[in-house]
């Protein structure tokens, strides 16, 4: 039994895993399930499809706890496991032709903002509000859009970004870079 | 430095992934240029609003969907065994059978011939061996056992088959006194 969680790391609760402890499981589970919804969601821009992904991302972690090798970090193997299925959902979807152009827009009602009481004052002060900085993120092309999500948002260093995009630390660091000021640039223009 | 090579360079300067002479050259334009200086700031503020930003959160019964579902899985992966025993129950049955009837005709094989593999040949199991296929093959009254036992019934037969019988009886020993040297 793991009682104090916060002890252990990722990759601790994945070898208790590996060794049939489903406690670690459910922790490794509690500790991603919020950051790689943020993160699909950033793919397929709906809630409920980006939720399904990350429950298939976590059954595959189920199942195939024993692929994991210490030789990556082990949110940069789940991140990739999750983007994977996220790109194969994508590439269903365009076969299905269920996706329209539209469709690709971001919906207010998707995202769920909170209400003003609920905002970090710190926020609150700041030049833009989340409702414009998050449609400005979803107007981003999709390549400088998945990179700042996991640099700016989830916070990621720029190695796990590497690779889970699988591009290298030059390439990732060029993105952000271009991504922030194409950002700062549809804020600009919106806030006209 | 010009402003584009400053905005080029804004991610770096706030990261401090830049030289210091590199850094003194962006702050030296920073003194002269207020365009550039407001640009920082405003990065400044974004990356802030980012780091800050609402998360999505899953379903409050995420944890739970999740268990149905990776028992749906197990029960899935249970489903194809059994359907795989099944499909081949028929066969495999059959298999099973084959072999309960080899082993069944093996034991009672064993029991009517026992210790018939792996015999140790005594002098007296070759005396039977050779014998006892003509007594067999022979009319009762060729056999040594019966010139023996029934002498009269022997005697009320033709004399020279016995002679001959004899002379058989002879050869046998022969062979058998042969086999024991050899030994
Ligand atoms: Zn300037």
């Amino acid at each position: 039994m793991i009682n104090n969680n916060k002890k252990y790391s990722d990759e601790e609760l994945i070898f208790q895993f590996q060794k049939g402890n489903e406690h670690a499981y459910l922790e490794l589970v509690n500790r991603y399930k919020d950051r790689l919804l943020n993160f699909i969601f950033g793919y397929v821009h709906s809630k409920e499809s980006a939720e399904d992904i990350v429950q298939d991302t976590f059954l595959k972690l189920y199942t195939s706890a024993d692929m994991y090798r210490e030789i990556a970090k082990f949110s940069t193997w789940i991140f990739t496991i999750a983007a994977n299925l996220a790109k194969t959902e994508l590439r269903k979807r365009k076969r299905r032709k269920i996706f329209s152009i539209t469709d690709m827009g971001f919906d207010d009602k998707d995202y769920e903002i909170p209400s003003e009481s609920n905002v970090p004052e710190n926020s609150i002060n700041s030049k833009y509000q989340m409702k414009y900085i998050l449609k400005a993120i979803y107007k981003l092309d999709e390549p400088f859009k998945t990179a700042l999500i996991l640099r700016d948002i989830q916070e990621l260093s720029y190695e796990e970004v590497s690779n889970i995009v699988d591009i290298s630390i030059g390439t990732v660091k060029s993105r952000i870079n271009r991504g922030r000021l194409k950002l700062q640039k549809i804020l600009k223009n919106e806030n006209k | 430095m010009n402003c584009y090579r400053f905005e080029t360079l804004i991610s770096d300067y706030l990261g401090n992934n830049i030289s210091h002479s590199m850094k003194s050259e962006m702050e030296k334009h920073l003194g002269e240029c207020p365009n550039c200086r407001a640009k920082l700031e405003d990065m400044k503020q974004i990356l802030h609003s980012l780091h800050k930003l609402p998360k999505l959160q899953t379903s409050a019964n995420f944890n739970e969907k999740l268990m149905e579902k990776i028992e749906h899985h197990k029960s899935k992966k249970k489903f194809i065994f059994k359907q795989f025993v099944y499909k081949y129950s028929q066969p495999l049955s059959t298999a099973a059978a084959v072999i309960i009837l080899l082993f069944g005709v093996y034991y009672i094989y064993n029991s009517i011939f026992p210790n018939m593999p792996n015999q140790k040949i005594s002098t007296s199991e070759i005396q039977n061996n050779i014998l006892n296929p003509t007594q067999l093959s022979q009319p009762a009254n060729n056999s040594i056992n019966n010139l023996q036992k029934k002498p009269q019934y022997v005697k009320a037969e033709n004399d020279d088959s016995s002679e001959t019988n004899i002379d058989q009886r002879n050869n046998f020993e022969n062979k058998i006194k042969m086999v024991n040297k050899e030994k």
